[in-house]
């Protein structure tokens, strides 16, 4: 049987621990990966904590709002590595409803991310004009009104790629959307001719920024006087929190809603669902929706910080890391959505990159590994040993072990927990 | 699709010269039945006369080849097995099919939204009419537990439930539809005498309580014979036999299906 399943934030003094040392290195010394990773840490820890909320919370607060920000202004890229794993964790929010609460086993998902990429980007710049004329890219203050907009085309898009694939079930519905997650990747490789939609495989850029003149203003009021480099990375880290935020929201009104107990019970048992009164097409078309509008908006924000999208963003590959997170996380869990997000991005971006840096250095440094038996010349290791190049092996291992080891993921959603160790 | 008015003395759910054929096997075969409101209809026969079948043309998961199926004066046959669990028609299954990851009060839940009417947009903003609808659903799903003994059990995982709490949770989950006509298909199987005995006065207190009609298919005599208004007895999908369960257990034609033709 299972060992009895404890959440990661078992006490409060680890936490605080993990919190104030975490906040006060990477204070000190920005650059530093480790303390990044004890930040982080301590910012999971916080996530999966039970107790006292409004410690949490405040604790969060300071971790998400003050240090890291502050952090962030000696080391920018920072912000753009949180940015980064926060677009993630909202995608991976996403996907969680589509495979962790209605169990479709999405392998396509990175179609509506790039969907709601291209809506900003053919619109946010000189695109446009090519295919309809007129004056565009349109201003940059249009890119508010585009979060929702990606969030109308992109769950269409969804109905239109589900309406088909969900008559599908398992293994079935898992081909078919990893084949139409292509289809919309090839689409955009390939819409350059006969009318130039998406400048084919050149991609798009620039792409418009939204004016934040009055974030500036903002902060200047407050008495915040930041250089100018520092706005737009710190406009999108906030950007992003409060998505993440709205996001969440939404994920757990809908999850403990007559529709979220639809999802599960469509997981659960098809036949006893529709034998409920449960409409098994749109049910499930709704949480394709769902999950692909949170990609959407997400993308929206993606085009807009990167400047630039070309097709290369949209592969199998990104649609399988994000299944990786969710799994890691827990299934159905939405805090272990974030926490999955957050591991496997770190991991990919920033860890597995550090370890080939420092093995690089290892090489150049020329230095003898003695160890009286055994000697072993530094400067002769392998080039081929590069971890960053190895991430897909890291991810698929980690896949493997966490299905032996912990199939209900890391902090697995109440209802998988409780399945899975009742027999204590 | 809308409702027929509650508590009609006269409802009938009919079967009409329906006909239903797999590949080779005729399932049933131009059957006609009729089942009333307030009554409990015992559906017996051999094994592989049909009565699963007929179960399923009932709530839509097959539909027939000809014949037609008609709740008061409403055709069945041809909606999806959604609409007819709105319409009326709640059911167990022979082999449990329940949501073993969601709660016992989660798995009711699940059966009573169909007619409530709140929207996406009402569960994302908890619009006060989401709470009503919720307080509502949680106030029938809570009966339905009660009813069928298992209010203190309304927080256990159903996967965690002992085997005839499952069978119990199956007719509160059905019960939970609000349906016009129960449908059970072998709820006593595998129980034990005494919750055999128990079961067979909940599903006469259904009847009497909530003027529910019930369609039973059942193996254990017993029940059926205790419990049953009427019985119709199938065998190659057609009916061979109907009536009071005194006048079909000294059917020849009964015996003779059951026990084979005596020498």
């Amino acid at each position: 049987m299972w060992k009895k399943s404890r959440t990661l934030g078992g006490g409060m003094i680890p936490l605080l621990a993990a919190a104030i040392a975490g906040s006060f290195w990477l204070l000190l010394d920005p650059g530093s990966t480790l303390a990044f990773l004890v930040w982080l840490a301590a910012v999971l820890l916080t996530l999966a904590w039970e107790g006292r909320p409004r410690l949490r919370w405040a604790l969060g607060a300071v971790l998400l709002l003050v240090v890291l920000p502050m952090a962030g202004m000696a080391n920018s890229f920072l912000l753009e590595l949180t940015v980064q794993i926060g677009i993630y964790a909202a995608m991976a929010l996403g996907l969680n409803v589509v495979v962790g609460l209605a169990g479709l086993l999405d392998l396509g998902y990175a179609a509506f991310f790039a969907v709601g990429a291209y809506t900003w980007a053919i619109f946010g710049s000189a695109q446009a004009a090519a295919f309809l004329g007129g004056t565009f890219p349109l201003p940059g203050g249009y890119f508010y009104l585009f979060l929702f907009i990606a969030v109308i085309t992109t769950a269409l898009v969804g109905v239109l790629i589900g309406l088909p694939a969900l008559r599908l079930r398992g293994d079935y519905l898992a081909i078919v959307t990893l084949a139409m997650g292509e289809v919309v990747r090839v689409l955009a490789n390939n819409l350059d001719h006969p009318i130039n939609i998406t400048n084919g495989p050149q991609g798009i850029t620039p792409i418009a920024r939204p004016p934040i003149g009055w974030f500036s203003d903002l902060l200047g009021s407050v008495g915040l006087v930041l250089p100018a480099y520092i706005w737009y990375p710190l406009f999108f880290y906030l950007l992003v929190l409060l998505l993440i935020g709205l996001i969440t929201l939404v994920n757990v009104r809908l999850s403990d809603s007559p529709l979220g107990r639809a999802w599960v019970a469509i997981r659960e048992d098809e036949v006893a669902a529709r034998a409920m009164g449960i409409p098994l097409l749109r049910t499930k078309l709704m949480a394709f929706a769902t999950g692909a509008a949170f990609s959407g908006t997400m993308g929206v924000v993606f085009a807009a910080k990167q400047l630039f999208v070309s097709p290369e963003s949209f592969t199998l590959v990104q649609s399988i890391l994000i299944l990786t997170m969710v799994i890691l996380g827990g299934m159905g869990s939405i805090r272990g959505a974030i926490v999955g997000a957050a591991l496997v991005t770190v991991l990919n971006l920033q860890v597995l990159k550090s370890l080939s840096e420092y093995l690089n250095v290892l090489r150049q440094s020329g230095a003898v590994l003695d160890l009286g038996f055994w000697r072993y010349d530094l400067s002769a290791l392998p080039t081929q040993l590069e971890p960053a190049k190895y991430e897909r092996l890291v991810f698929g291992v980690i896949l493997v072990a966490m299905m032996i080891w912990r199939p209900e993921g890391l902090l697995p959603s109440r209802r998988a927990s409780l399945e899975l160790h009742q027999g204590e | 699709m809308s409702r027929v008015p509650y508590r009609q003395e006269t409802m009938r759910l009919e079967v009409r010269e329906v006909s239903k054929r797999f590949g080779g096997l005729q399932a049933i075969s131009r059957l006609t039945l009729a089942f009333e409101a307030g009554t409990i209809h015992a559906v017996i026969g051999p094994n592989g006369a049909g009565k699963s079948t007929l179960f399923n043309l009932l709530t839509g998961i097959y539909r027939p080849d000809s014949g037609s199926i008609w709740l008061h004066d409403q055709r069945l046959d041809g909606r999806p097995p959604h609409q007819v669990a709105a319409m009326g028609l709640g059911r167990t299954f022979q082999n449990i099919r329940l949501f073993d990851a969601m709660t016992v009060l989660e798995n009711c839940l699940v059966a009573c939204h169909h007619h409530l009417r709140s929207t996406y947009l009402d569960a994302v903003l908890r619009t006060g009419r989401f709470r009503r609808m919720e307080r509502q659903a949680m106030q029938i799903a809570d009966q339905a537990l009660v009813i069928m003994g298992l209010g203190v059990r309304r927080g256990a995982i159903a996967g965690a439930l002992s085997y005839g709490e499952r069978r119990r949770l199956e007719i509160a989950r059905a019960l939970a539809l609000q349906p016009r006509f129960l449908l059970l298909d072998e709820p006593a199987a595998g129980m034990n005498p005494q919750e055999t005995q128990q079961l067979q006065e909940t599903i006469a207190s259904l009847r009497a309580e909530l003027h529910l009609g019930i369609v039973l298919i059942e193996h254990d005599m017993h029940l059926v014979m205790g419990l049953s208004d009427k019985v119709s007895v199938l065998e190659y999908g057609t009916r061979i036999a109907e009536g009071t369960p005194e006048a079909v257990r000294n059917d020849p034609r009964v015996i003779e299906a059951y026990l084979g033709q005596e020498a």
